[in-house]
This record gives structure tokens, sequence and C-alpha cells, in this order.
């Protein structure tokens, strides 16, 4: 620009100045609230937005947790396209962050009334312990998953059904390829579908590609408020 | 002079300074080395929109460390889409925070950005991370959003003194005298520097004053701006975070060729118009992503469907069976023969089932059975319709395998237990009942029983299973027992694979 020569004039002079000035906060600026406002007002708004529409079934979110242990329960799961084998998860447990054996079970989709699930921490520096539970498809209208994966190290439900079922396939056999940790010639199982009623699962990684929650509510609360009791505590820890 | 400023500084609205006031004083005193860190530092933080990158970098790491946990780093066994957008959001959200940090200029842009992300992330993500990355997130975007440089005191000072009438030199950039209390006008020096600018380039601005003016508050902000944010000249200016070097000809200039009281009159509405034109960004943006985020509503209830639109059971009996479904690409279907898909429901044909129908004797199965050391157990056993069908070749994973092929129409078994040990771990399966049914197929390398008081183990070769082979050859035991169902006790199945039409599990625990 034009005022090429100015910027060192300007410099110069301003130097001995500078020197004073610097230690109270030169070129300060200020957070302008109302300017805060502007972008936070109608960003919160926006999120309600999308949880009302989470709530209502009508958007669908994407979940990938891992690492901790958490529960899930349903009064009853239906899914098309199920498959299960055998592997191990690094997760954090008693003993340290070692591999933990797991039954992995993956649904293409998955249908479920009455989900809960529930994640109970015990905080550092004596503070406590705090359960986050999630909840869905509980009014009549039943939460639905795709690509639901869900690493276990306890399942368990009153009635099992499944359909064109197969026991004993080798886990690279699957329809879907299972990950390189789970090895190969490992007992595993596949079904074209499955029911199962009054799940319940200790789970150390669970993810889904899309999950509607009709229903749903988080809560976030002190002490252990699990799913169904004798569940796991995780130490929090990173 | 230090202690002034500082003093008005703390009155204003700056959060989560608790420590600063207290810190600084005392340390600037002893004047140690920690104290001119510290100042540094604190100068430093203040020139940019330190709190927002803080808060940024929060939410990310949060959104980050829930799918993918520090300690699991190195084995990920699945990223699914969840876990890559979490891990992306985060590591944006954080690369986010820092270049507000090291390049606030382009704060709108990051925060803008970031604000989207953080809304983004509450579908991509865990539910934004369980809602608290999200509500980082656009904490520290609207931080962000929000900060500027300069203190806000001034322009109350200077609103105070509009209202009061006099001393209107003082306020402006025309401040002639660089010793006229820079504490409050630290714009004199500039003014003065500018006068060079005159001669040089008037002619620019003269051709159009408007669109020139028009301009004028913006880059009196970024004159206004920490000038450390250029590469060279850290500190430089800093008489007054207003007329930088670099930028601040066009206010200052302005100032100049309307006289004192013009650049208020400008300055006023324009900076007006710049929030109203950040407001109309960020709304447009805002609406834009909700628009672009709720179209997508439809299609997550559309998913589940694509199973069940996968049906064209007629036209997968009309085509040859080999690819009955077009969505299921396992290109091993292994169904030889044209039996169409059993009326199993909607998702029966995307699986490479075998289709367990009356195969011929010894049909080895055409996929890979585990090797994994598995036992299966039972208390009782009820066999219908049951029949050895001979010593089949077993495709595994370390190569083929003799074992013995059983079929029948249905094994009822009660107090199971499945153990199956690999990679040096047990998995255990227990149930009260598992009833398979219809066509049921079960390879064993051994399985072994009582009848009453009979017991019997059957291996590949062995009297017993040449005898039950004859049986079966004659068509015998499938009527019989299917009229008379056999029952075994403590029943033991060695690496056993069972394919049915359908399984019913009771009491079904897996741990």
């Amino acid at each position: 620009m034009s005022s090429e020569p100015n910027p060192p004039a300007g410099r110069r002079r301003l130097s001995p100045g500078r020197r004073r000035a610097t230690p109270s906060g030169a070129g300060q600026g200020r957070v302008r609230w109302k300017r805060f406002a502007i972008m936070f007002v109608p960003a919160v708004a926006l999120t309600a937005g999308l949880l009302a529409l989470t709530a209502n079934g009508a958007l669908a979110a994407s979940f990938s947790i891992s690492g901790q242990q958490g529960e899930t329960m349903a009064d009853s799961l239906t899914g098309q396209g199920f498959q299960q084998f055998g592997t191990a998860d690094v997760a954090n447990s008693a003993n340290g962050n070692a591999l933990q054996p797991v039954v992995e079970s993956e649904i293409d989709s998955a249908q479920i009334t009455n989900l809960c699930q529930s994640v109970v921490e015990t905080l550092p520096l004596g503070l406590g312990t705090i359960t986050l539970k999630i909840k869905g498809g509980n009014n009549g209208t039943q939460a639905t998953a795709t690509s639901l994966i869900i690493d276990a190290n306890q399942l368990s439900g009153s009635t099992a059904t499944f359909e064109t079922i197969q026991q004993g396939i080798d886990n690279k056999a699957l329809k879907h390829a299972t990950p390189a940790l789970a090895g190969n010639g490992n007992f595993s199982q596949q079904a074209t579908s499955i029911s199962i009623t009054d799940l319940k699962e200790v789970a150390y990684s669970t993810e889904a590609g899309t999950f509607t929650l009709p229903g749903f509510s988080m809560s976030l609360s002190t002490g252990d408020n699990s799913c169904f009791p004798g569940g796991p505590t995780n130490n929090f820890h990173l | 002079m230090t202690d002034d400023i500082q003093s008005a500084e703390f009155g204003g609205p700056v959060p989560a300074e608790a420590g600063g006031p207290v810190g600084p004083a005392a340390v600037a005193k002893t004047g140690t080395a920690i104290g001119r860190g510290w100042r540094r530092y604190r100068a430093w933080r203040r020139s940019r929109p330190f709190w927002a990158g803080i808060w940024l970098i929060i939410a990310g790491a949060e959104l980050l460390l829930i799918p993918l946990p520090i300690h699991s780093m190195g084995v990920i066994l699945h990223i699914g889409i969840g876990g890559i957008s979490g891990i992306l959001i985060g590591a944006i959200l954080i690369a986010l925070g820092l270049l507000l940090w090291f390049h606030p200029v382009q704060r709108m842009f990051y925060s803008i950005v970031a604000v989207l992300l953080a809304i983004a992330a509450l579908v991509a993500s865990n539910l934004g991370g369980f809602l608290l990355g999200t509500i980082l997130g656009i904490i520290g975007a609207s931080l962000g959003f929000a900060w500027m440089p300069g203190r806000p005191e001034r322009r109350r000072a200077r609103r105070r003194r509009l209202s009061t009438g006099p001393d209107e030199p003082d306020d402006t950039a025309i401040n002639l005298g660089p010793s006229a209390s820079e504490d409050v006008c630290p714009n004199s020096d500039a003014a003065d520097a500018d006068a060079t600018v005159e001669e040089t380039g008037v002619s620019a601005s003269d051709a159009a004053p408007e669109s020139v003016s028009a301009f004028t508050p913006a880059e009196s902000d970024w004159g206004r701006l920490d000038p450390s944010w250029g590469a060279a000249d850290s500190g430089g200016a800093s008489a007054g975070p207003r007329p930088t070097a670099g930028y601040a000809q066009a206010g200052p200039r302005h100032a100049r060729r309307h006289g004192p009281s013009a650049p208020r009159h400008h300055i006023r509405p324009h900076r007006g118009t710049v929030i109203g034109g950040n407001v109309l960004v960020g709304l447009i943006s805002l609406l834009s992503f909700g628009l672009i985020n709720l179209s997508p509503t439809p299609s997550p209830s559309q998913s589940p469907d694509p199973p069940a639109a996968a049906t064209p059971d007629p036209s997968a009996s009309a085509a040859a069976s080999p690819s009955p479904n077009p969505s299921a690409s396992p290109a091993g279907s292994p169904s030889p023969s044209p039996t169409a898909p059993p009326g199993q429901g909607p998702a029966a044909s995307a699986s490479p089932t075998p289709t367990p129908t009356p195969t011929p004797t010894g049909t080895p199965p055409p996929f890979a059975v585990a090797t994994a050391q598995s036992t299966l157990t039972a208390s009782s056993a009820t066999l219908a319709g049951f029949a050895y069908d001979g010593v089949v070749t077993v495709p595994t994973a370390s190569g083929s395998q003799q074992m013995m092929e059983f079929s029948a129409t249905s094994i009822d078994l009660s107090g199971t237990k499945l153990d199956v040990a690999e990679g040096g771990t047990t998995m255990t399966a227990t149930a009260s009942s598992l009833d398979f049914s219809g066509n049921v197929i079960l390879y064993a390398t051994q399985l072994s029983g009582s009848v009453g008081p009979l017991s019997v183990t059957i291996t590949p070769g062995n009297a017993v299973a040449t005898l039950l082979q004859i049986l079966a050859q004659l068509g015998l035991s499938q009527s019989v027992t299917q009229a008379f169902p056999l029952t075994l006790s403590n029943v033991t199945t060695q690496q056993p694979y069972i394919a049915a039409n359908g399984l019913t599990a009771t009491a079904l625990l897996i741990s």
C-alpha cells in the first residue's frame, strides 16, 4: 500500500512509548457481550431444536464410545443382519489398560424398545461418583440404530431368537469383515435376524452409525444409578 | 500508568481472569523474571481471543476422547463413521482454538466454522460429546466471535465525554500533542505518523470517499488489533491499540479530512453496520447449516428401510439364486442349489447362508469353519429327524479338516454351555435351552452322549459312526427319530458348527 514507508516511521516514533505501554497490555481486546449473544443465542436455540428433533426420533445421532465400560439394557431388541465373534479391546479396567476379551456383536439395523444406557464414573479428587444415563424408545416408538457395533464382555437375554443362524463359523467367513485383531479361525456366529428380550450387556465400546432416539432423555446424576445393578464403575482418567 | 490502566481494565467484563488483579500486581512489584514472563504472557493473552481458544480446545479434546480414549491409541478396533466424525470434529475444533490464538485476524471465520462444527457434533458425535462438547464449543466460538481488539472502556469514556460536550480533540484521532494523556487517547502518535500518508495517499481515497468511509470502521478495527499478530512487529505501535502502522491509515486519514468530530460520527454507524453484517453472516450460516442439517432428517428414518426395501423376493426367485439381493455384495453366496430364499423375512437373502437343505451326503460346506477350540455341552439333547451324513472335508483357516456331518429337523438342547478358547482367553456362553429347528446341520469332530445307561462316542470313522451311517443311508434314523425323537444326556460336542433355520435360546448369558 501507499503507506509502506509509514510504519517504520511510526514504529520508530512509538518505540519509546511501547516499552512503557507493553506491560499494561498493548493491543488488548475485550469480549463484547452483545456480540457474544449474537452468536451464542442462535447457536443454543439451534442446539435445542436439534435436541428436540432427536427426542422426536426425527433426527439420528451417531455414537462412538470406547474405553469406558457402559451398560446397555433394553426390553427388547430386534435386529437384521447379525454377527458375533470374540475379539479383544484395550480398555480401562481395574488392572490397568489391558486387552480385554470381548464379544463383538454387529447388527446392521436394530429396533430397540425401552433402551437405557449408562456409564458410571468415579471422579478423581474424591469428587464422588456420577452416572450418565441415556434413555430412548420408551414411549411407544422404538429407537432404531444402524451399523450397531457393541463390544461386550457380558451379554444376557431372557430369550433370544435367531433366524438362519450359523454357529461356529470362522470369523473370516462372516458377512462383514472382522477387524485384524480378531485374528482368523475364531469361533463366531451370524444370523439373518435376531430378537432378544430383556437384553442386558456390559460393553467396552458402543458404536452406531445412526441412532434415532424417540423419547430421548439424558441425565447426569451423582452416585451409581446405572441401568441395572451390578455393573462396572470406571475410574476417570485419560 | 501501569497501575491506572490495570485497575481500569479489571473493571471490564473479562471472564475468568480472577487471578489477574492479584497476581500480576504483586509480581510486577518484585520485578522478577517470573514477573516479566507473566506480564508478557498476560499481554499475549489479552491481545487475542484467548479464552475462546481455550474453550474450543477443551471442547475439541472432549469430542475427540470419547471415541478415541488416549490409552487405547494404537489399537483402534473399529472406527466407524461415528468415531471418524468425532475425531475429525474434535481435531478441527482444537485447530480452530489454536488458530484463534495464533491467527486472530480471521477470528470471525474461525468462530463461525467452530460454532457450526460444535452444533454438527450434536448429530455426528455422541450427541456432541453428551452435550458438553457442543456447549463448550458454542461458548468458545461465541467468545471468539465477540472478541474485539481495543478496550470498551474508552468507548464508554468517549460516550460520557460526548454527553458532557467538551474535550473533543482529546477524544479523536486528531490529537496533535503526543503528550496529551496517552492513556486516554493513544492514537496521537499514529495520527501524527499519518501525516506522511496524507501526502502520498490522499488521491486514492479522494476518488471515492464514501466507499472508503464504508470500510473505515473495519480498517480502524484492524488498526486497533495487536500488531504482534503481524509477523515482524510484535509489540509495535503499542502506544495505542488503534492505529497500527499497516492498517490504520484509513481511519486517521479520514479523521483528518473531516475534522475532529468526523471520526466519531463515522465510526459509530459503521461499527453498527459491521456488527450487523457479521450478524447477518452468522445468521445466514447458522440458518443454512440448519437447513443442511435438517434436510438429512428423512434419511435416517429411511435408512432402516433399505433392508426392508431390499426384499425383491420375487425378482430374487426369478433371477438365478447366486445373487438374489442387489444390495448384498457377498459374491460367495453359497447356494448352488436353486432353493429360493425361504420366506424367512426380509433380510434372509442378504447373508451367505448355506440354506441348509437336505444336502447330499458328505457335501463340504462352502465356507470356513472355526478352528478355535470350542466345546458345546448340554445336559440333554433331543434329536428329531436325525441322521449321520458321513465325513466331510471342511475348509478351515488352517487347511481343511475331516469332520462329521449330522442333519436333523430339530435339535433341542437344554442346560447348554459353550466354551470357546481363543487368543489365550475363554469365552463362555450358557443358556438354559437352545432349540435349533429347521434344516439343522451339525459339523463336529467328536460327539458323545448317553442313551439311557449306554454312553456313545462318535468320531469320524469309528464303529458307531459307521453303524449310524448305514442306518442313515437306509433312511431309518431319520424316520425313526422323526417319529420318536432320540434323547441323549450329557452331550459333548467338540468343535461344533451348527446351522439352522431358527434358534431360540432362553436365559442366554455370554461372558
